[in-house]
């Protein structure tokens, strides 16, 4: 019948519309492994890697062009949706191939000031400094190299030979212009940077100066809401004008942006990397993920960005595709700990709620082997690995001791731990927009019962976090920002006043002073070594006071179709695509 | 006629500001500050400080009291505003007028489907009842009636596009894209229509005119169509509009799934973001779409049955 449907249908149905697609073009021949093709190919342009040492962090080790990207957690989903387009574009080219990408969404405008995601994990924009796809460190992109002159100046180098989507040149002059007009724009890009002045040296080179020290700026100057804009060029052409300004640098030129639609791009053949392979790629959002990993296997698209583990595993199965994904997980998944709620309050309570949840086991629920790790720490290994830091395991019987310590204890026979005639009872909060999230409270739920605490499970909205409504609340989000361990854990656990990390994102309220102290002294370190020391004796005092439970670090795994070339994941969720990727015919 | 349309345009307001001002008040209790869920999407990882969040209540107007608020929105709509996208920043209006034509195509297009099938099935089932036939319409029905459309849309992507490779599996612009979407989105209403209009001629061809008509000596098939059908398809018609707003509602997964741009999938994608203005702005205009489709349904049934125009001259 449901043949018989199809035909009736699609008789009138194309005759209506006066035109046919013709089924999916049939599989190409089974294609050598991508992971050769994925090898970087030379860039054409020297880079240099600006590591951040000591006093003279700059670096100049020729490297490779910046890689192709994937990552999974991102932070919310930034704003915005416009119409826009190109009219200037230049021309598909007919003799390279298109590729097609389905993305989760295309919400944030081009406009990096405005959040600058999509620009970035497009191929569009690009900044001074990307993030290394191995620890994470900024390596130069824009620049060349970056120097700590003293701990509130940077002499940064810049690229040459790099032109706007405009064909304007990018110079001193240009790129002081576009974080000037980034600081105007962008309130909390100015409160991140910090930036006292920024002089033109010469052509190629600009001086920063901060208000205060600012050892990791080259990593915060890799944010995708700092990519370098023609500042002119944008102010220009206005509001919601921003695709026709040819503001960016990428190299893909967007060309048509429907925001939580689609969005079109022409490859830039003036791109200082030189010139795609691809004609351009095609962008459709596609939130729903089962749809996503159909319509990839349906060949609708070529790439499928952030695939479910349980996807990868039916992609994996196909002749015609294989999932990817770069190995580290940049997102952790964690539960937050409510310092202002009773039930927590206790030390002895919040161990034994440690102790007594196998963060192992829903590790494994929530992010099967090959697609994630258990997160016993905050922070993934990649961006500071501490051997001598360990938290609690899953140990039930020494939760019940503890609870009995801390005068909890089954009066009534319920099953349920009591204290002066009230039952120890918590709420396990999440949002359910990460599947993660919801499954993880459930489990929980189930661990807290066999220890004798009654929980309930609350699933709502994710600003619920900043009301006084839970004790334990299920988070997703990047912890490799700026590519430095202590911003992400003063972000998490930190004191909004401290030097290193804003703390902004301190929901548990968790206040301590030894933790305040040891993050404060990484204020003035740039060696990257030494704050990973410091780091670790951060993480330390987390695990050991329980200030949250982090329970996996999910990675952004990619669904590609074999045809697709030189695609190499980034673990980062800022950059997917890159001039390297192809595909082939 | 005149009259009845005029009757009925006139209470098209009052249900309209009942409909827009339970909305508004369901939203207002729903959890999250919308001043924090707008700064979020500007600063993505950032939590905003309690006076850019009581800055962005004022700008937004949500310090003054809900009633205030109300009125203020509907002084604007009444105006063609209906407010801007958190997410988007786009007005409202523009936003839900470029969604409406692929929903309208989509729907049309499930709705026609829907009818060109069911007539036919439901004739065919009542006129063998008891056969084989019956049994398989029947059978389809209870499925097509049964089974949940996100279940039926996968089911048939699956078998489409990704066993089968004929058609696409998701998107928007040609022919092709519409196929499997219109199916999924169809086959709900198909089966309602077509157990309805079974049981409908089923009734029919019992009634006393019918068996004068075959006393005449008329064909069985000038007896169905001639004098049976127009009788038997008046419920299908009063249910049509009911069905339209079904369809409207189901094409909110469909939508979703199949990654079609259309009204659905906006609902979905506001409502994910808790973005108020675009869920405000899209219940209301569903609102009058279902009102304006059942006033329709309503004119047609009195153009095709004359009893329901003479029942108020007492004939």
């Amino acid at each position: 019948m449901a043949i018989t449907l199809v035909a009736a249908l699609a008789l009138p149905v194309a005759v209506a519309c006066g035109e046919r697609e013709d089924s999916p073009p049939a599989a190409a021949t089974p294609a050598p492994a991508t992971a050769a093709a994925a090898a970087p190919t030379a860039a054409p342009t020297p880079a240099a890697v600006a590591t951040s040492a000591p006093a003279t962090a700059a670096a100049t080790t020729p490297t490779a062009a910046p890689p192709a990207a994937a990552a999974t957690a991102s932070p919310a989903p930034s704003p915005t949706a416009r119409t826009s387009e190109q009219p200037a574009a230049p021309a598909a080219d007919a003799a390279r191939p298109t590729l097609k990408a389905g993305v989760i969404w295309l919400d944030s405008p081009l406009d990096p000031v405005q959040g600058g995601w999509v620009a970035s994990q497009s191929g569009m924009s690009e900044n001074l400094f990307r993030l290394s796809p191995t620890n994470f460190s900024p390596v130069p992109w824009l620049a060349m190299e970056a120097t700590d002159v003293d701990p509130l100046t940077w002499r940064i180098k810049l690229r040459s030979g790099v032109k706007f989507h405009n064909g304007a040149v990018m110079d001193a002059e240009a790129v002081k212009a576009s974080l000037e007009r980034t600081i105007r724009l962008s309130e909390a890009s100015a409160e991140a940077l910090g930036l006292d002045s920024i002089a033109v040296n010469d052509e190629q080179t600009i001086t920063v100066t901060t208000m205060e020290p600012r050892p990791t700026l080259p990593g915060l100057l890799a944010g995708p809401a700092v990519a370098i804009t023609d500042a002119a060029a944008a102010d220009a052409a206005g509001e919601g004008n921003f695709l026709q300004a040819g503001a960016l640098t990428g190299p893909y030129i967007p060309t048509e942006y429907i925001q939580k639609e689609r969005l079109s791009s022409v490859a830039n053949d003036d791109y200082w990397g030189g010139a795609p392979p691809l004609a351009g790629i095609e962008h459709l959002a596609i939130p729903d993920i089962n749809s996503r990993e159909l319509a990839l296997q349906a060949g609708d698209i070529d790439v499928a960005v952030n695939i479910s583990p349980e996807g990868a595993q039916t992609i994996d199965a196909h002749p015609e595709l294989a999932s990817r994904t770069a190995g580290i997980g940049t997102a952790a998944v964690i539960w937050w700990v409510n310092f202002k709620r009773p039930a927590l309050s206790d030390p002895l309570v919040r161990q034994a709620v440690s102790l007594a949840i196998d963060r192992e086991s829903i590790a494994g629920l929530i992010a099967p082997a090959g697609s994630g790790s258990f997160a016993e720490l905050l922070l993934p290994d990649a961006l500071a690995s501490c051997p001598g830091v360990s938290a609690p395991g899953y140990e039930p019987a020494q939760a019940r001791d503890l609870l009995a310590q801390a005068g909890y204890v089954d009066t009534d026979n319920d099953g349920f731990v009591d204290k002066d005639g009230e039952p120890l009872e918590i709420v396990i909060g999440g949002y359910p927009e990460r599947f993660q999230l919801p499954i993880m409270a459930e489990a929980a739920q189930a661990m807290l019962a066999d220890v004798g605490i009654k929980a309930k499970v609350l699933i709502t909205e994710w600003s619920v976090v900043k009301e006084p409504a839970w004790d334990l609340f299920g988070w997703y989000n990047n912890v490799v920002e700026a590519g430095d361990p202590i911003q992400n854990i003063g972000k998490f656990v930190g004191v909004s006043a401290d030097a290193s990390g804003s703390g902004a994102n301190n929901y548990g309220h968790f206040h301590s002073a030894e933790l305040e102290g040891i993050i404060s002294s990484a204020a003035e370190v740039a060696d990257t070594q030494q704050r990973q020391e410091i780091a670790c004796r951060a993480l330390d005092v987390v695990a050991s006071e329980t200030a949250l439970l982090p329970v996996a670090h999910a990675y952004l795994i990619y669904g590609v179709n074999e045809r697709v070339t030189d695609f190499e994941p980034h673990p980062a969720n800022l950059y997917f695509f890159d001039h390297r990727i192809g595909l082939r015919s | 006629m005149g009259a009845y349309v005029v009757r009925r345009l006139a209470t098209l307001p009052l249900l309209l500001l009942g409909i827009s001002a339970v909305s508004f008040a369901l939203l207002s209790v729903a959890p999250g500050d919308p001043a924090e869920i707008v700064l979020h999407q500007r600063n993505p990882g950032q939590m905003p400080s309690p006076a850019a969040v009581t800055a962005m209540r004022a700008e937004l107007g949500l310090d003054a009291p809900l009633p205030a608020q109300y009125v203020r929105w509907m002084s604007r709509a009444l105006a063609g505003d209906m407010g801007r996208s958190y997410v988007t920043e786009q007005p409202v209006a523009a936003q839900l007028a470029r969604r409406t034509v692929p929903t309208v195509v989509l729907t049309a297009a499930a709705l026609g489907l829907a009818l060109l099938l069911a007539v036919p099935m439901g004739i065919l089932s009542a006129r063998r009842r008891g056969g084989a036939g019956d049994a398989l319409v029947r059978l389809a029905a209870l499925v097509g009636s049964a089974a949940p459309s996100y279940a039926l849309a996968f089911g048939l992507i699956i078998l489409f596009a990704v066993k089968l490779s004929w058609l696409p599996a998701v998107g928007y612009g040609s022919a092709a894209q519409m196929v499997l979407p219109a199916i999924a989105l169809s086959l709900a209403p198909m089966a309602q229509l077509t157990r309805l209009i079974r049981a409908s001629v089923l009734d029919v061809l019992g009634q006393d005119y019918i068996r004068t008509a075959r006393a005449k000596g008329l064909s069985e098939q000038m007896v169905v169509m001639k004098h049976a059908l127009r009788n038997a398809l008046l419920p299908a018609i009063g249910a049509t509009g009911v069905i339209l707003a079904h369809l409207l509602g189901g094409a909110v997964i469909i939508e979703t799934i199949f990654t079609w741009p259309g009204l659905g999938q906006l609902i979905v994608g506001a409502a994910l973001t808790r973005d108020y203005p675009v869920v405000q702005g899209f219940v209301t205009y569903l609102a009058v779409i279902v009102l304006l489709a059942n006033l329709a349904t309503d004119i047609a049934l009195r153009v095709a049955d004359p009893r329901l125009r003479y029942e108020r001259v007492g004939v």
